[in-house]
């Protein structure tokens, strides 16, 4: 209830400063986030970064002259509770359009809940391809690259990494790390042959003790261990991997998005290999360096991938609510797919057939750097989603496959 | 008032008469809250049929609510009529206590608890880890049309006749000469040999009948959120009908009604205006089960009682 | 590997003994299957986090020293929560007690998360006891060892206190028959209150040793307590070796099977109880 009181105090002192009127109801967006559990550091950063934005948008007149608010809803990390707050978010607070989904399973259970009430949702942190391009949701408009085209710029990553041929993989037994090592597995055996899986394990989500599957990984003596993995459960998996010498016996390949690197600090070894989706120091823009400053000036803090893409997301939606003139899902695809977005992280735009962004995978080496007080990735690679976005063909197939 | 008690068929005639008007004037919000309210009382009940008349207390009863989903997702995602799924889930679940059932009734209070758990928690192990039938941890999810394509308030009465359905079942069952042995199998296990019953097979039976109401429950659980967890078959799921039967009044026929609207309510209420809503829970649970063991609907009798001339 | 797996596996169980043992130690003597003890745990992890950077941090007398104070305030809790709560309801049926204890894991998990927060906490492992030990090309975290080595002097402890004590005779006596201490002249509301505390100081420390090697927050208490029942069942409820030797094999099932059944290690354990009760029903049948 603490966020309620804080959007209703943000708007009333916004509309008392800025003095603005607006005509007719507010536009009204659905925040279904996990603010608690595995993924609430994930979504603070992106919660924070969607509020800049709104204010920036009501700073400026607002949407089809409506102005726009927040409801924030906290769905745990649990795709039970998702389903109910996204239900409530819409029956109950009348939200037009919802966003907030961290984990894919959560994304699932809100895709589902969108679909059946005939509402667009973003996502703008977890992926995954089961929704859009499995089930043909045409409700679901995934704003970061999804779990397949990450999968496939990972393997497009590994397979120039000639050294690389034993590989041994561990991800949490959930929806994104099964998809990914899925996707990963299948490009990486077409691009380099040569190259052979030994032992993979899966932890349950929310294992927090690796004791016994570190010493399985290593036993296969691979030359570099993939994990897929997020939050505190890379933490644990980083610093428990320190006691048992993974770092020395082995080359280690993770997602490493900024809020990790932060939160880890110098417990996070140089050489880690690492991804991410768009990182604050990755990208050199204009646009990057005022977002990174007003976000600083904000929370005192360098923004975290998810809220990169937060703000650029609610950015890019606006722009397509004003093209759309309207707030009808259907006319919202459309609009996003005919809008010229360059953002944030560049231009990226949607493809209408599964109302996916070209979004950018990030991919480096942590290294410690004076600039920052924590490593980063360096000699970043970066692959645009239009390398590794399956084509219309592909789509068809697997929604063949999925009926 | 008196007579309300004296009759609970009159009482629940009215009661649902009452009920379907309330959704058929019911707006979207209530609609849906009362929806599912009517889905836990209808699986509190089944739980209460078996604690406060069978004797037994399952730690696990969540495994046959958690198999009324799966069976029904399961089902209608593989293409089965949605008429015919929603009959596999509660049928998945009969199934499912008939085993368990013939196993666990071999064994008397704690032991049979902890037997009931070890049988929830195999079963929402075995969800969680068939990843290739049950997407795991991600659920399933666009398995059927919402609401079963009835709409919100076609759904919302379909549920209501049939957590009423199941509501009579368990008072026709308790009614009739099975009932009388179930219950007094529960009251004092010794008797019903004397009856010339087999304890066992009395206390099979009703594990049966209550497996298979948690199933019905399960399947319009997953119809109305259009989803299946393994958390449906978990320790969650098994303990929130506990404390519903618990803050209901055990032993009672209504109670579980009474304990599901003030269990979803407070909660409704509480964690609207409180962030530690679940303390206060916590402390009206052990305050009730301290010191008014018949609950909530002990609590109404008595206030009616008072009010009513004796005699 | 398998080796490396087995020792593994009996780090976990000595562990999961550690929880197991305060609640069979409890129902032994006063019949409450306490539900809040997976809280209990959880509470011993969080005061652990808190009081670690104040007292000598980083050394292993510091440590120590932390997990014992965790583990003596996690008993205070517990045994205010005997003399409150508990005591009222010892004559009622088994279920109403239960719930009572369901009630205390709500207001438990509350009051963490007010306390503490919603989001997963980590504390460090003591420097002193980082680094691993090496043998052939497998390594064994000193930390993990020296959990075990905590956990095994606790069982000699118990062991000893049960064989050879004046205390020991009383909790003997009272597991058997609780009206027998009654005609020994003992207060039986001091034996009780002595155990339910007992039984939460072991869970206390057992979640500030648990808590460097993993996440505190606050869904730890369901997860450890289905654990903890699955290791008192398949024992005998209330017998303190039997756990130790289904902590063990609990453990060691766990580690193995992430080697050769990775999916299936949760669903054998709890077959194992399963059938370790029925087993138990035809043998009361004679």
């Amino acid at each position: 209830m603490k966020y309620r009181m804080y959007v209703a105090t943000v708007a009333i002192g916004l509309s008392l400063v800025t003095g603005a009127s607006f005509a007719a109801d507010p536009i009204l967006i659905g925040y279904v986030g996990d603010l608690s559990g595995a993924c609430g550091p994930y979504n603070d950063g992106n919660l924070k970064a969607t509020r800049i934005a709104v204010d920036e948008i009501n700073a400026s007149g607002g949407l089809l002259g409506r102005k726009v608010e927040l409801k924030v809803r906290d769905s745990k990390t649990n795709p039970e509770e998702a389903t109910k707050q996204a239900r409530e978010s819409i029956v109950v607070d009348k939200a037009d359009i919802l966003t907030g989904p961290c984990t894919s399973s959560v994304l699932l259970a809100d895709a589902a809940v969108a679909q059946e009430h005939k509402k667009l949702l973003w996502n703008s942190i977890g992926t995954t391809h089961r929704a859009n391009i499995d089930f043909g949701n045409r409700y679901v408009y995934q704003s970061v690259a999804n779990s397949l085209m990450e999968g496939r710029a990972l393997a497009e990553y590994a397979a120039t990494q000639k050294s690389w041929k034993r590989i041994a993989t561990i991800g949490l037994d959930y929806e994104w790390p099964r998809q990914t090592i899925e996707m990963f597995k299948q490009h990486l055996k077409e691009l380099r042959p040569d190259v052979q899986f030994v032992n993979s394990v899966w932890p349950k989500l929310g294992e927090s003790n690796f004791g016994s599957y570190i010493p399985v990984l290593l036993n296969d003596k691979p030359d570099v261990v993939f994990g897929v993995m997020f939050g505190s459960a890379s933490s644990n998996f980083i610093r428990q991997g320190k006691t048992y010498g993974m770092f020395e016996r082995t080359k280690v390949f993770t997602y490493a998005s900024t809020y990790l690197l932060k939160a880890l600090g110098n417990d996070i070894p140089e050489g880690v290999y690492g991804w991410t989706r768009s990182p604050f120091y990755g990208i050199k823009s204009p646009a990057m360096d005022s977002f990174v400053a007003k976000f600083k000036e904000a929370h005192k803090d360098f923004p975290d991938d998810e809220s990169i893409a937060g703000y650029d997301s609610m950015m890019q939606m606006a722009g397509a609510i004003k093209l759309a003139k309207s707030l009808d899902p259907a006319k919202l695809v459309d609009a996003l797919a005919a809008q010229e977005y360059v953002g944030l992280r560049g231009k990226v735009s949607v493809r209408k057939l599964d109302i996916n962004a070209y979004a950018p995978t990030f991919i480096g080496v942590t290294k410690k750097t004076p600039a920052y007080s924590f490593p980063i990735l360096t000699d970043l690679v970066r692959i645009d989603g239009e390398r590794v976005m399956p084509s219309e063909v592909e789509v068809a197939r697997m929604r063949a496959l999925a009926k | 008032m008196n007579i309300l008690v004296r009759h609970p068929v009159v009482a629940g005639a009215l009661a649902f008469v009452a009920s379907a008007s309330i959704l058929v004037l019911a707006n979207d919000v209530w609609l849906m809250r009362l929806t599912e309210l009517l889905i836990w009382i209808l699986f509190a009940a089944s739980l209460n049929f078996l604690i406060s008349f069978s004797g037994m207390v399952s730690f696990g009863h969540a495994a046959y609510f958690g198999l009324g989903c799966y069976g029904f997702a399961l089902s209608a995602k593989a293409g089965v009529p949605i008429i015919v799924a929603v009959m596999i889930g509660p049928l998945v679940a009969t199934f499912a206590a008939a085993i368990y059932g013939a196993l666990c009734v071999r064994l008397n209070k704690i032991y049979f608890a902890m037997l009931t758990l070890a049988c929830a928690e195999i079963t929402y192990s075995v969800i969680h880890q068939w990843y290739d039938l049950t997407g795991g941890d991600t659920g399933l999810t666009q398995f059927a049309p919402p609401s079963l394509d009835l709409g919100a308030r076609g759904f919302a009465l379909l549920v209501l006749a049939c957590c009423a359905g199941g509501l009579l079942v368990i008072r026709l069952v308790l009614n009739a000469p099975l009932g009388l042995v179930i219950r007094s199998v529960g009251e004092n296990p010794g008797r019903a040999a004397a009856l010339g019953f087999s304890q066992r097979q009395v206390q099979w039976v009703a594990f049966v009948i209550a497996g298979s109401l948690a199933g019905v429950a399960g399947t319009l659980y997953s119809a109305f959120q259009g989803n299946a967890f393994p958390d449906y078959a978990g320790m969650r799921f098994s303990l929130a009908p506990l404390v519903m039967v618990i803050l209901g009044g055990l032993g009672s026929f209504f109670g579980p009604v009474i304990g599901a609207i003030v269990e979803k309510g407070l909660t409704g209420v509480l964690s609207h205006y409180v962030v530690f809503w679940e303390l206060i829970m916590g402390v009206v649970v052990i305050t009730v089960t301290v010191y008014s063991p018949h609950g909530f609907w002990g609590l109404i009798k008595r206030v009616i009682n008072k009010g009513a001339p004796r005699g | 590997m398998l080796f490396v797996q087995i020792v593994n596996g009996l780090m976990e169980g000595v562990m999961l003994f550690m929880v197991a043992s305060g609640l069979t130690l409890i129902f032994g003597v006063s019949r409450i299957v306490n539900f809040a003890h997976g809280s209990f745990f959880m509470l011993g992890a969080f005061l652990t986090y808190q009081f670690a950077p104040h007292i000598l941090p980083g050394t292993m007398l510091g440590f120590v020293l932390t997990v014992i104070m965790a583990g003596m305030l996690t008993a205070f809790v517990g045994a205010c929560f005997e003399v409150i709560v508990l005591r009222r309801i010892y004559h009622a049926e088994e279920l109403l007690q239960l719930i009572v204890t369901v009630g205390m894991v709500m207001i438990m998990r509350d009051v963490v998360r007010v306390v503490w927060g919603m989001n997963d906490l980590a504390t460090a492992i003591p420097d002193a006891m980082s680094g691993a030990v090496n043998v052939d090309s497998y390594w064994f975290p000193i930390y993990n060892l020296g959990v075990m080595g905590i956990g095994l002097l606790v069982v000699v402890v118990l062991w000893a206190v049960v064989r050879f004590t004046r205390v020991g005779v009383l909790l003997r006596a009272a597991t058997d028959d609780r009206g027998m201490v009654a005609l020994l002249g003992i207060n039986q509301a001091y034996i009780f209150t002595g155990v339910f505390a007992s039984g939460s100081l072991l869970a206390g420390i057992a979640g500030g040793l648990a808590a460097p090697l993993g996440s505190i927050n606050f869904l730890l208490d369901t997860t450890v307590i289905t654990g903890a029942f699955l290791v008192v069942v398949i024992g005998g409820l209330g017998s303190l070796s039997g756990a130790f030797a289904a902590a063990l094999a609990i453990g060691v099932l766990k580690a193995v099977g992430v080697l050769y059944f990775p999916r299936a290690a949760m669903v054998t354990a709890f077959v194992i109880m399963a059938i370790v009760l029925i087993v138990r029903s035809f043998k009361a049948r004679g």
